[in-house]
């Protein structure tokens, strides 16, 4: 439970509040390259920590982030002409840079020089396994790209799914942290003799137990939760399952993979949300939770690409299922009490956002009965608070943001005999990547 | 007029404000019986009095009237599982009975006592006369439910609704115990008239009621008699029955067999509320098409709002405004919402100017106020405690001149 007070600390993410700081002083995977598919090509509304902001590709290929408003009478870059390395304005033909500089100013007499002292407001961009990256910090010279694995693939390597969520980015990051929901929300109505062999990450012992025990305890780079439950007579399963700085959670997948999440705060009440796997992007989906796999002509869950996008600053990565619609619940199917769809009823991330959202947009968090399975939870807020206040009270650089390798970690699920601490157990487990790394560089 | 302070003072009905206080020792009505028509069906989203609240009825046929938000992490019970006795949230799988007690716990280590520590926030709530009733107060204060007439005829004699209008509760019963309004809003324009029956010709020959009020245990009644043939007067009785309930008068013929009809105006939050409508006739069934019209106004599903709103104008038509009838508007229920919503949500009472046929609202209003004071200087308000007080139904008649107000009166209560 959290006071007013911690809770506006924790989910308040403009320009000017310590959380919005702390967040600035890292890079963020903004949007999917793709969503800039080629030179010159129109540019993408793109809201980020409350700043609005306009993404395009220059002809030179590099991408540019610049506030919307043009600086002379604040007319909407988003109808700019996108030509020539750089964005002009439509309505007096000013004419920015990726880097925002003014290079054009021909309303302005040939004498003017009004030109060399107009500047729009820009953010560092780089590109790197998908991601449009975007720094907005006040560092002279940006800290490095954290070293996430799945962001570091070749082409084809890799996969990013992606999912609008309209509410404050904390309970969405929340969601992913408490990995107790998945035996309920998406896996309530399955039997763990459903589990197809071989079951390499146990999940049949999630849902044989569906309670855990959890640890939890902070790390560099965020803090790291493992939770077990009963396996075999000799054995426990644990899943360990990782926080990172600022909006990353690791957790163990119901298949292996170096995947992470990052719920990236469009504003204060709108959240982007992606998840990164090792995986090729051209292997089929995997099977979802049952339903519709697409409403409307948008799917009811991950996006896959760029191609449902609209235009408008929440019209990226939209799934069908909303809070206007209750996420397509489909009450005789909760009822039947089969398959991923049968517990809610609600087809694909509608069950996740239909938790997260009903909530309230901004969670309020002084009604709330946290149990030991929150364990997780409630040390990430901590965490999240004290590194704002931190570097808001004395400038303590906000953890992980210089150490790019801590981010190599990777979650676990496994079995271990009985009585050992998980957490402690799997370190080299966790730690694999990055010892991979070392020994390749020498 | 009303100070601003008065003004607020009975609008808000949030808990804890002193207007939500006096209202919170009635029962009011939450939704229809036939919205959870059997055990375990899928839940129902209530807002009350700015609470938002999920209805359930569970496999032994109870209603339950839980919370929206599980008590855990606050995700929306209307998503749950209603199952075995209990709404079940599908989140963490935490599940709550009728009584708000937590009675599994899943997530949870099995040695956890967290459970037995853990309530929802659950109301009382009953089904009687068609409607779900739920009573939001406290449990030493509770009164017995309202003995109105639908309550007592068989599911055949009568017919129930609720709509949402997009307006402050104390609009809609000013414009319930306005008898004055019918002449105009809901009226053709002379010389077309309506085809009606012959009552609501004589509302429209008079449309300058005289209007008197009488202060009874369930509230008060007023009178509106108008001018009519051969020393007579055309008289309205009109029942207003505490915290927010009318019957209106109409109908002609023998009163134990006349078709009734009222509302009843129950706060969604300060800026929207719920009019539930009841019809019922004592003596028959009621025909296909009987009954008040709000009862048949098309919805939008989600969220119960006439499709027929302030969005497109309440369908307004100029052209039928100027050949036929006083408004443009089509249904006397929609007529009524466009009147009462454009006031705007929370009707500003410090501009308004009231004549004499406004004293019902001004009764209403200091009824309203008494109660709100009381609260705040810790008195228990005046509550009719008594079910059997709110048998009544309204007067409509042609009578004598030499009848007295105080003699019409008389034929409001029903026998028991």
């Amino acid at each position: 439970m959290l006071s007013k007070e911690e809770n506006e600390l924790l989910t308040r993410v403009g320009p000017g509040t310590p959380m919005g700081d702390l967040m600035r002083e890292y890079w963020m995977p903004a949007l999917m390259s793709e969503e800039l598919p080629a030179p010159d090509c129109e540019q993408v509304r793109l809201k980020l920590l409350g700043e609005d902001l306009i993404a395009f590709r220059a002809t030179n290929g590099e991408v540019g982030v610049i506030a919307n408003s043009c600086p002379h009478r604040g007319a909407s870059l988003f109808y700019g002409r996108n030509e020539d390395n750089g964005l002009r304005c439509v309505y007096h033909g000013w004419k920015f840079d990726a880097q925002g500089n003014c290079v054009d100013m021909p309303s302005e007499p040939p004498e003017s020089r009004f030109i060399d002292k107009v500047k729009a407001i820009t953010y560092r961009t780089q590109e790197r396994g998908g991601f449009v990256w975007v720094y907005m910090g006040a560092r002279e010279t940006p800290p490095p790209l954290p070293s996430l694995v799945a962001n570091m693939q070749p082409e084809g390597a890799y996969t990013i799914n992606a999912y609008y969520t309209e509410c404050n980015w904390m309970q969405s990051l929340e969601g992913d942290y408490d990995t107790s929901h998945v035996s309920f929300l998406h896996a309530g109505a399955r039997k763990p003799e459903e589990i197809e062999e071989p079951d390499v990450t146990f999940e049949k012992y999630a849902l044989k137990t569906r309670w855990a025990r959890h640890f939890v305890r902070d790390t560099d780079f965020g803090c790291t939760s493992g939770n077990n439950r009963p396996a075999e007579e000799d054995s426990t399963y644990w899943r360990i399952a990782h926080f990172l700085f600022p909006f990353y959670a690791m957790i163990p997948a119901s298949f292996r993979e170096k995947s992470f999440i990052a719920v990236v705060p469009m504003d204060d009440e709108n959240s982007m949300r992606w998840h990164v796997s090792c995986r090729d992007r051209s292997e089929p989906p995997r099977p979802g939770f049952g339903g519709p796999v697409e409403v409307d002509g948008l799917p009811t869950s991950f996006h896959r690409d760029a191609s449902k996008n609209g235009t408008g600053w929440y019209d990226r990565f939209k799934i069908a299922g909303n809070a206007r619609n209750d996420y397509l619940i489909d009450r005789e199917a909760q009822r039947r009490r089969q398959g991923g769809l049968g517990f809610s009823g609600i087809p694909g991330r509608g069950q996740d956002n239909g938790m997260t959202e009903s909530m309230g947009v901004i969670y309020k968090r002084d009604q709330e009965h946290l149990g030991v399975t929150d364990s997780g939870i409630i040390r990430m807020r901590r965490r999240l608070a004290r590194a704002a206040i931190a570097f808001r009270e004395d400038g303590t650089p906000p953890p992980g943001v210089d150490s790019p390798e801590l981010y190599m970690v990777q979650s676990i699920s496994t079995l271990l005999p009985n009585g050992v601490n998980g957490i402690e157990a799997t370190q080299d487990h966790q730690w694999a990547n990055l010892r991979g790394a070392e020994m390749a560089g020498g | 007029m009303l100070s601003r302070q008065d003004n607020e003072l009975i609008t808000r009905t949030g808990p804890g404000t002193p207007m939500g206080e006096y209202l919170r020792r009635y029962w009011v009505p939450a939704l229809l019986t036939r919205e959870l028509p059997e055990p375990d069906c899928p839940p129902v989203r209530v807002k009350i009095m700015s609470e938002e609240l999920v209805a359930f009825r569970d496999s032994n046929g109870s209603v339950g009237l839980v919370d929206n938000y599980c008590p855990h992490r606050r995700a929306s019970l209307f998503f749950g599982r209603n199952e075995e006795c209990g709404i079940r949230c599908v989140y963490h799988g935490w599940k709550f009975d009728i009584n708000g007690d937590c009675v599994d716990m899943p997530s949870e280590p099995a040695e956890s006592n967290f459970k037995d520590k853990v309530k929802i926030k659950a109301y009382p709530a009953r089904d009687w006369g068609g409607f779900i009733w739920a009573y939001m107060g406290p449990a030493e204060l509770m009164p017995e439910l309202p003995e109105v007439g639908y309550a007592f005829v068989p599911e055949s004699h009568r017919r129930v609704s609720r709509r949402l209008q997009e307006n402050n509760f104390v609009q809609g019963i000013e414009g319930g115990i306005d008898s004055s309004h019918i002449s105009y809003l809901h009226f053709g324009l002379p010389p077309v008239r309506r085809d009606d029956p012959a009552n609501k010709t004589l509302s429209n020959r008079d449309g300058a009621p005289h209007f008197t009020v009488k202060t009874t245990d369930y509230g008060f009644v007023y009178g509106a008699n108008r001018e009519a043939e051969d020393d007579k007067y055309y008289w309205r009785l009109t029942p207003f029955m505490l915290p927010f309930f009318t019957i209106i008068p109409g109908g002609t013929g023998n009163p134990d067999e006349r078709t009734y009809s009222g509302h009843g105006w129950v706060p969604s939050d300060d800026e929207n509320c719920w009019m539930f409508t009841y019809s019922w006739n004592a003596s028959r069934s009621l025909r296909e098409d009987e009954g008040h019209s709000a009862s048949f106004l098309e919805l939008e599903p989600r969220t119960m709002r006439s499709v027929v709103n302030k969005d497109n104008d309440y369908g307004i038509d100029r052209e039928v405004q100027r050949t036929q009838t006083f408004t443009g508007i089509k249904d006397i229920s929609v007529q009524d919402a466009s009147i009462q919503e454009s006031m705007g949500p929370i009707c500003d009472r410090t501009r308004e100017h009231l004549g004499t046929s406004d004293a019902p609202i001004i009764a209403m209003r200091r009824i309203f106020l008494k109660a709100c004071r009381d609260i705040m200087e810790g008195e228990e308000p005046e509550v009719p405690r008594s079910g059997s007080t709110f048998r009544v139904r309204s007067v409509a008649e042609v009578l004598d001149k030499s009848v007295t107000f105080d003699e019409t009166t008389e034929r409001v209560p029903v026998g028991a």
